[in-house]
């Protein structure tokens, strides 16, 4: 992830992207904690709904992968199939942890 | 530059576009959810505001429709900043936003936010777009498409309740109302929505509330949980509250109005009230002209067998005298009832009102009366001592609400069912009569009419009334299938309105009686032996001697089988039997059956405590000759008797 250029296709500064960076992180991982919760609670409609705000974010940063994940978890709930997301959730954690090393590298 | 708010639940689109609008130059106020934002307006006035659509509290569709009934932010400028928003047709009507932008990413979010704030600008905030910004940057959305779905097909679903359904958050806050709930609370959405739970309840009624939701909160795993009742204002609710465990604190509350099912519950109460209260004074009254008829008995004979020089005979006809006082008060409470006397006629009520109001005016100078009546009244099918006792109490009971001086407007008019309708009761179809009397009297409390109509009610000083007047009106408008209303306020008077029911039948006429038309009794032929059943001694006894002074034999038998067995042994000197209806073990109509089969032309006079309604009029059906009401007198015994034995009687 290269905050530099990102900086500049949004007309921000530096510090303002890594800020939203690490936002995206902090609420993402939150988020995957109330899919594993909706999923044990067998809650089809939490576990859409949760996946449906992970993949908003991605999109807003274009972190088009963990999007793709999210969207696919959510489709499955909304159509009320509560299948264990462990594979996807575990797909999106391994991004967020390339991009929290990125993001440290850069620092 | 000029303030702007964002509202979103995603600390991202909150970040991103704050750190966007705060380069360049504008000041931003942000808000997580609807009700944030509704608490964020009571203190600034934003010019612009962006608003997400899914959120949780109050949604941003929700949030739109409010916003524009807010005077103070009618002119701000509202753009919708949502995934949703790409949608074909979002659910908010395109005349309340004046831009949608659909959530992407952030570098062509920010340039369509920008060129939003500047169109803004140019057109003074009065621009409308019917486009979508930024469809193009984003990929299929076919979820959101049914969530939207989904999401309307449940709004449509809590739109048509006719429950009331608030949702109230961690805070006690309400977040959510569908239409049933601004009904029954009479608030509109804006009011509603924000508002304290707690707080839309008068605060004596709070603290229920409050307990209650306490206790709800305290029952949790119990699925049955029981709702409570609530005033609200002059409405009755019944309330039920549901934790909603898996969502943090939030709670949906349901509220039922409850108003007209209690007003019937009441109404019915008191009806089955009225009506213990009438079997109770029927059975008082029952053994009381049971008692009476042994006094009289024993009186008339006495009288009989002294000369009027007699010391005594003066005192027995005071007896006699207090007898018929007696008796009226027993009638009063058959007449209560529903068990008095009812023999039917055609009426015109208009003759006797005129009439009872004319005597009525004459014991009370002071009062002025002014009569309305309908020249058209249609003619009412009634008992005519009943009806004369009906209209002589209420006029009674007017003039004991004014002591002094007042006005008294007696009206008559005919009326229908759907006049009468808007009443506590639901009134049969067809055409009433209507006697309304109003008073311009001292009125009475809500808690004096709900019970004005009970036997031995009364207002009045110990000794001055019995309690009865109203009760008999009562008795006497139920007994005639009618029903009575009445309105009141202290120091404003009263009015009762009677509804009697009309029943149209061209081929009955009023019947005249005429002199020639009654029975001479002067020279009764009276001989052979009646045989007298009934199962009280005393009764027996007087009623024995009351018929041997009348020159018959009797036969006396103090039940139904001693009296067949009698009646076998005798039938052919007997010429009448004497029949009490009510009596332990074989009554009077196994007894009537039982003589009907042995000699089918049997002729019968019942009597009894109680009156002709009911079993007695069934007998009388079927072929008994007569009935006597107890307590009777030895004349009025007589001319039953000859009304049955004179030839050609029943």
């Amino acid at each position: 992830m290269d905050i530099k250029s990102l900086a500049e296709d949004l007309g921000l500064e530096e510090e303002d992207v890594h800020r939203l960076i690490l936002t995206f992180l902090e609420t993402t991982e939150q988020d995957l904690l109330l899919l594993n919760q909706a999923c044990s609670q067998k809650d089809a409609e939490r576990l859409r709904a949760t996946a449906h705000h992970i993949k908003g974010a991605a999109r807003n940063l274009e972190l088009n992968e963990i999007a793709e994940a999210a969207m696919a978890i959510e489709a499955k709930a909304g159509s009320g199939i509560v299948e264990d997301p462990a594979v996807a959730i575990q797909s999106i954690r391994k991004r967020l942890e390339l991009i929290r090393s990125e993001l440290s590298v850069q620092d | 530059m000029f303030e702007v708010l964002v509202i979103d639940n995603h600390p991202l689109i909150r970040d991103y576009v704050s750190t966007l609008l705060g380069k360049e130059g504008y000041s931003v106020l942000l808000a997580e959810d609807g009700l944030a934002a509704l608490d964020l307006l009571k203190r600034s006035k934003p010019k612009v505001i962006f608003v997400d659509l899914i959120m949780p509290n109050i949604d941003g569709q929700t949030f739109c429709r409010i916003l524009r009934r807010m005077p103070e932010h009618k002119d701000c400028f509202l753009v919708i900043l949502s995934a949703t928003a790409a949608e074909s047709v979002h659910p908010i009507g395109r005349d309340k936003v004046n831009a949608c932008i659909a959530k992407g990413p952030f570098k062509q979010m920010g340039t369509h936010i920008l060129d939003v704030l500047e169109l803004a600008q140019q057109s003074d905030f009065k621009a409308v777009e019917t486009g979508v910004r930024g469809l193009e940057d984003i990929h299929a959305r076919e979820i959101t498409k049914e969530l939207l779905l989904l999401k309307h097909h449940f709004e449509v679903v809590l739109a048509s309740m006719s429950e009331g359904i608030l949702e109230i958050n961690g805070e006690g806050r309400i977040v959510y109302t569908n239409a049933a709930a601004m009904e029954i609370t009479e608030m509109p959405e804006e009011r509603l929505l924000s508002s304290r739970f707690l707080e839309l309840f008068a605060e004596d009624a709070r603290s229920a509330v409050a307990s209650y939701l306490k206790e709800v909160r305290e029952s949790v795993g119990s699925p049955s949980f029981a709702g409570t009742e609530i005033k609200f204002g002059d409405k009755e609710l019944e309330l039920r509250v549901y934790p909603i465990h898996d969502d943090g604190e939030k709670s949906i509350a349901l509220l039922m109005d409850i108003t007209e099912r209690r007003r019937f519950e009441d109404q019915l109460r008191r009806s089955q009230r009225l009506e213990s209260i009438g079997t109770l004074a029927a059975g008082v009254a029952h053994d009381f002209n049971n008692l009476l008829t042994v006094i009289q008995g024993n009186a008339d004979i006495m009288s009989m067998d002294l000369q009027q020089t007699h010391p005594h005979f003066e005192r027995l006809q005071e007896v006699l005298r207090q007898v018929q006082s007696a008796k009226r008060l027993t009638g009063q409470l058959l007449g209560y009832a529903r068990k008095g006397r009812f023999e039917v006629s055609l009426l015109d009520l208009n003759q006797i009102i005129r009439e009872t109001a004319e005597t009525f005016g004459r014991t009370r100078k002071e009062i002025s009366i002014h009569v309305e009546l309908d020249p058209e009244l249609e003619v009412f099918e009634g008992d005519a001592g009943q009806i004369e006792q009906l209209v002589l109490n209420l006029l009674l009971n007017a003039g004991d609400a004014m002591p002094g001086q007042g006005n008294l407007d007696i009206q008559t008019r005919n009326v229908s069912h759907e006049e009468i309708s808007g009443s506590i009761f639901t009134p049969k179809e067809g055409p009433y009569a209507m006697i309304a009397v109003h008073d311009t009297g001292i009125g009475m409390d809500q808690e004096t009419r709900e019970r004005i109509f009970e036997p031995f009610f009364t207002t009045k000083q110990m000794g001055r009334g019995t309690g009865l007047g109203l009760a008999s009106v009562y008795g006497a408008v139920k007994g005639h299938g009618g029903y009575v209303d009445v309105e009141s306020e202290i120091g404003k008077g009263t009015t009762f309105r009677i509804y009697l029911p009309i029943k149209r039948s061209a081929s009955v006429e009023i019947p005249v009686e005429s002199e020639q038309d009654r029975p001479d009794s002067s020279q009764p032929q009276r001989r052979g032996t009646i045989l007298l059943v009934d199962d009280e001694q005393a009764v027996l006894k007087v009623a024995t001697e009351i018929l041997r002074k009348l020159r018959f034999n009797v036969l006396a038998a103090e039940n139904g089988s001693k009296a067949l067995r009698l009646y076998r042994k005798n039938r052919k000197q007997i010429v009448l039997v004497i029949l009490d209806i009510v009596m332990p073990g074989m009554g009077g109509s196994e007894v009537f059956r039982e003589l009907r089969n042995l000699v089918p032309e049997v002729k019968v006079l019942l009597c009894s405590g109680y009156s002709i309604q009911g079993e007695a009029d069934r007998l009388i059906g079927i072929g008994a000759s007569g009935f006597i009401q107890k307590p009777f007198s030895l004349r009025s015994l007589e001319q039953s008797i000859d009304d049955i034995l004179q030839p050609g009687g029943s």
